[in-house]
């Protein structure tokens, strides 16, 4: 099992690279949402020639959800990845799809929609549309994770660790509420200092608009450190995401994995390095939908 | 100009009949298994059989949704139940994973249409369905009338666009705030409807709102404005939101897109504000056009007011009508006395109004009021009206 993080900026690589990290996740706000860092072109170019320096692998993220009006600048930006030459291409748009299939970059691309993979027949019906990868849904139990890695027809990933989203919406909702109570809005826009709380839950979810709408995300982070060696027989790609923390934090959380991967460490100290605002998602709890 | 299908909700037989009696073209409805909206009355197999041969006589349309982000746990029993649909008649299947749309595909001749749990917002994506054989598509509630036209005019496939009711804050089926808040899964039919709940904000720790709440929620959507683009551009099917919804809101919306439609179609004056005044009588909560004519706006949000307002002017559906007395028999939905003002609403879109004089009871008693719902109640009504005509309690009678 390969593990991928997000590098704060080109400077972040090295570092996280030197802790272990197999896969560097790269994206652009304009293509991407919910980036750690948003990499410019020239950004992308440096960073990919430094990976391939480094002899790890980069993924493009590409997971915005897409409009007409982008579809011009999509191409243009598969064009620009395709001469890059990269490893991976991490889309949740079938538009994304459609253009890498036409100038014949399916094979690298990965499928993450948030909610939509959860099921052991998601990685049959993608492995036959040629494509590279998927990422395991958010809300899905670590026992139903384990059955649908299993047959390993296409690459599995899966978010293992890091501060999850939970909504999506195109409205620019932060934006919209200051107008109404006639306060200024702009200094909250693309401001990630921001959260909302629940009038009788003790829980705090941040929240950000940007060009892509408004995004909430769990009051807790994820981690996986008591699970990541049975995540280790069936996933291909664990996932470490920074978004909301710091270089040292995600270069500190994947020392932590990589030790356990290396059977050194205990899992529950390190676990209980990360208490109080830190959980363990759904890899233990069922939803219910029938009553 | 193709006339577009009308599309109606209907959450169980009654409203089914309702939905097609007051003009609906094809409805939508939620089996046992494989359905969003767990909690609506959803048809067991000989109830589709039912509502299909229901329709099928008046040469109308029904589809099933069947429209979960399935979990490995859902998948058993889904060939069968897709066969059984199929045996039942049903005219299309309305999916959202892989899984059914393929077992649907090997197993079924059943016509396929994509949900908008799945969020199509452009025509590639549109056209990666097409290209799997499926023949309609459900837009994305998110796209506004010109993103409309140019994915319509980008793809082969057929567009069906929602029209009424109430709509999901985020991206459809991107959401899962139900199952982190409630453990509900929203995807899979158990939406707590957490976007509506009440919030404040914080900036770290400096709260940002006064008394009034951070609110999400949305307005339901209304686009008696937008109809005539929307057939201009050729959509396909106009979809009414609601499986849940009552029998009086179904007749109210559907009947008047209905009227709205034809006229437009026939070419015939469009008196706006009067389809508006009849809407309206069906809303209870406030209405909007959502992303119809471009971003949202704070007029596409509802603030400050979580409660919902069910109407309760609807009174009573008529059973039967004896023309030599000129007596209605109705079946009560809401409390009226003796000497309220009263609408009579058809399916023709015509009102017409009266005094309520007695109300008599099945016994042949005089009632003071008609206090008890679902009973079988007598009135004079002075002018003829039909089963399934509704009565509206209004203010006065002009």
């Amino acid at each position: 099992m390969k593990i991928a993080v997000t590098p704060l900026g080109v400077k972040g690589i090295e570092g996280l690279s030197a802790n272990g990290a197999d896969i560097f996740l790269i994206g652009n706000s304009s293509f991407g949402n919910r980036l750690v860092y948003s990499f410019s072109t020239i950004e992308i170019t440096n960073a990919n020639n430094l990976i391939k320096s480094l002899n790890k692998e980069i993924y493009i993220v590409m997971n915005y959800i897409v409009h007409n009006a982008n579809i011009k600048s999509l191409k243009e930006f598969l064009d620009f990845v395709k001469e890059l030459d990269v490893d991976g291409i991490i889309f949740g748009d079938l538009a994304v799809y459609q253009l890498a299939k036409k100038i014949g970059i399916e094979d690298k691309l990965i499928y993450s929609p948030e909610t939509l993979n959860t099921n052991y027949y998601d990685p049959i019906f993608w492995s036959r549309q040629g494509i590279k990868g998927l990422t395991i849904s958010k809300e899905i139990t670590l026992e139903d994770i384990k059955q649908i890695s299993k047959d390993k027809v296409l690459e599995i990933s899966l978010i293992g660790h890091g501060h999850l989203n939970m909504f999506h919406s195109r409205r620019p909702l932060i934006e919209n509420f200051f107008k109404y109570t006639n306060q200024e809005y702009k200094d909250y826009i693309e401001n990630r200092n921001l959260r909302v709380v629940e009038e009788i839950r003790n829980e705090s979810y941040p929240i950000f608009q940007d060009n892509h709408g408004t995004h909430i995300f769990r009051d807790k982070s994820l981690e996986s450190f008591q699970e990541v060696n049975i995540l280790n027989d069936y996933l291909d790609v664990f996932i470490i995401d920074g978004i909301f923390k710091d270089n040292r934090y995600l270069e500190e959380a994947l020392k932590h994995y990589k030790e356990l991967l290396n059977n050194k460490g205990d899992a529950k100290s390190i676990s209980k390095l990360y208490e109080g605002n830190h959980d363990s998602g759904f890899l233990y709890k069922k939803t219910v939908y029938d009553k | 100009m193709i006339k577009p299908e009308l599309l109606a909700p209907a959450g169980d037989l009654e409203k089914l009949k309702i939905a097609f009696i007051y003009g609906a073209d094809a409805v939508f409805i939620g089996g046992k298994k494989f359905s969003l909206r767990a909690r609506a009355s959803n048809f067991d197999i000989p109830q589709i059989k039912e509502a299909c041969d229901f329709a099928h006589n008046l040469d109308k349309k029904v589809y099933v949704t069947t429209n979960i982000i399935p979990h490995n746990e859902n998948i058993e029993g889904l060939v069968e139940y897709l066969k059984d649909l199929e045996g039942a008649g049903v005219d299309a299947i309305i999916c959202a994973a892989p899984v059914i749309i393929d077992t649907a595909k090997k197993e079924t001749d059943l016509e396929i249409h994509i949900s908008t749990q799945v969020s199509l917002t452009n025509y590639e994506s549109v056209n990666f369905w097409y290209n799997q054989g499926v023949t309609r598509v459900v837009l994305a509630r998110e796209l506004n009338k010109y993103e409309i036209k140019e994915l319509k005019d980008n793809t082969e496939a057929d567009i069906e666009v929602f029209i009424h009711g109430g709509m999901c804050v985020s991206y459809s089926g991107r959401c899962t705030l139900s199952n982190n808040m409630t453990d509900r899964d929203a995807n899979r039919g158990g939406c707590a409807h957490s976007c509506r709940w009440n919030y404040d904000i914080y900036d770290g720790e400096t709260k940002l709102n006064d008394e009034l709440s951070f609110s999400m929620s949305s307005k339901d959507l209304q686009t008696v404005k937008q109809i005539s683009d929307l057939i201009d551009i050729g959509v396909h099917s106009l979809k009414i939101e609601g499986r849940m919804k009552s029998i009086h809101y179904i007749a109210t919306v559907v009947s008047t897109y209905r009227k709205l439609i034809d006229d437009i179609c026939d070419d015939y004056k469009i008196d706006l504000p009067k389809y508006l005044l009849e809407i309206k009588k069906a809303e209870n909560r406030l209405t909007s056009h959502g992303f119809m004519e471009g971003m949202t706006t704070i007029d596409e949000q509802l603030y400050n007011m979580r409660s919902e307002n069910p109407s309760q002017d609807f009174i009573g559906l008529v059973v039967d009508y004896d023309e030599d007395t000129f007596t209605a028999t109705i079946q009560q939905r809401n409390r009226f006395v003796p000497g309220d003002y009263i609408e009579v609403f058809s399916p023709n879109f015509e009102s017409m109004k009266f005094k309520v004089d007695e109300i008599i009871d099945e016994e042949g008693n005089a009632v003071d009021a008609a206090r008890h719902p679902l009973q079988i109640l007598k009135v004079f009504i002075p002018f003829k009206v039909s089963k399934y005509d509704m009565l509206r309690k209004i203010k006065q009678l002009s």
